[in-house]
């Protein structure tokens, strides 16, 4: 066992760096992880508990400066400095949104102002939006390689699924057009921000107001939740074969080519920060857009 | 015994040390203390507390690449080692240190 000092001296440390609890779980594992073997060879040339535990402290210097060092490595940011952050991002994402919308709303889609583009921007990922940003403030600094390439595939294909979804919905001659250029870019954009990404997938699209039954065929819309027609409050039975098998094999392929390619995915910090900027501002789009339809 | 060297002189140099260390195979924090020791006859030894924020630099820099290794009766130990990207750092930075160690020495003879 490691005397209680050590490990008050390690707690000391980590306290002090203002990163993930993870990160800082790993820090306290690698430092008592030294100090327990440094501590019993100590004992072994015949140093008493005491004099062990200030020989170690004393080789280790200032808990403060120490913490201090790696919080400047891990991180520049502190957390409360990302809270403000993020709180400063959703201002200028409302502000942004409402100004678009003022001056593009009709350029948008049928005088909706959100319509088609925002239906294949958003509609497959609300749940995941929502989800991302509920986990922005919890320790997610443990995902795994496997599981973000996992997410990173899975993602780009639901990204995919909606942005050509909405595309494929339309007659032929509408197809090319700025709606559907908007559409693609905001696919590309998705595939962007999640080929950045940690998080987890949609596994509900909720664009249930304007889904019309019984459309959902693989691939295009193979994730999207299945609905009744208008006014059904119960899904048709036949719909939910075919939106598990759609599920099933969507995230089977995620699996294969997640497997293939985990090893050259890297973990970082500030990566995951900038994709959940990103995320952030887009929930907030998708909020604005969710209320307005309901209204 | 160790040799009290200026923070500065330490600090320009703790992390090419490091990835000298680690040059022939992978080791655990404690252990690079101790190599380093053992190998500079004890005028080296780097203060415990920097030695570990520098790893994490180096390996954030993608100069060292670690793994966890469980191991029987004592805690789970960090293990580091060399990248690619590593090695050629450390090859560069000996030719430098060779090219201005040699140029000093110059400026010191006759001291």
């Amino acid at each position: 066992m490691i005397p209680p000092a050590l490990e008050q001296f390690v707690c000391k440390i980590v306290a002090e760096i203002d990163i993930f609890p993870r990160a800082q779980e790993e820090i306290k594992l690698e430092l008592l992880s030294h100090m327990h073997q440094e501590y019993f060879e100590l004992q072994l040339q015949g140093k008493s508990e005491p004099e062990a535990v200030h020989t170690i402290v004393e080789r280790f210097g200032d808990p403060k400066n120490v913490a201090k060092e790696f919080a400047a490595v891990h991180n520049a940011w502190s957390r409360r400095q990302w809270a403000v952050v993020v709180g400063l991002l959703w201002y200028v994402a409302n502000v942004a949104f409402v100004v678009i919308g003022g001056f593009f709303g009709e350029a948008l889609g049928s005088g909706d102002v959100f319509g088609t583009f925002m239906v294949a921007l958003f509609g497959g990922v609300n749940p995941f939006m929502i989800l991302i940003s509920a986990l922005t403030f919890f320790d997610f600094s443990g995902t795994g390689a496997f599981i973000y390439a996992f997410m990173v595939v899975a993602m780009a294909l639901v990204s995919l699924n909606a942005g050509l979804a909405a595309i494929f919905e339309l007659p032929v001659r509408e197809r090319v057009n700025f709606v559907n250029g908007a559409a693609i870019i905001g696919w590309l954009i998705f595939v962007a921000v999640f080929l950045l990404s940690y998080r987890e997938l949609p596994v509900a699209p909720p664009d249930v107001l304007s889904q019309p039954a019984g459309v959902a065929g693989f691939p295009w819309k193979a994730i999207y939740f299945p609905v009744g027609g208008a006014g059904a409050d119960n899904v048709p039975l036949p719909m939910w074969p075919r939106f598990f098998l759609n599920y099933g094999i969507i995230w089977f392929g995620c699996s294969i080519i997640a497997f293939l390619v985990r090893r050259r995915w890297s973990l970082s910090e500030r990566r995951l920060r900038i994709v959940l900027m990103g995320t952030i501002f887009l929930l907030l789009q998708t909020l604005i857009w969710i209320v307005i339809r309901f209204d | 015994m160790g040799h009290t060297f200026s923070a500065e002189l330490l600090k320009g140099s703790a992390k090419n040390i490091i990835l000298a260390a680690l040059l022939e195979r992978e080791m655990y924090g404690y252990e690079i203390i101790k190599a380093i020791r053992d190998k500079t006859d004890d005028v080296v030894r780097l203060g415990e507390g920097n030695v570990y924020p520098a790893l994490h630099e180096l390996e954030r820099a993608g100069l060292l690449a670690s793994r966890w290794v469980e191991a029987p009766n004592v805690l789970k130990r960090k293990y580091y080692r060399l990248t690619p990207k590593g090695e050629k750092h450390l090859a560069t930075a000996r030719e430098e240190w060779g090219v201005f160690s040699n140029a000093l020495n110059k400026m010191y003879q006759g001291i």
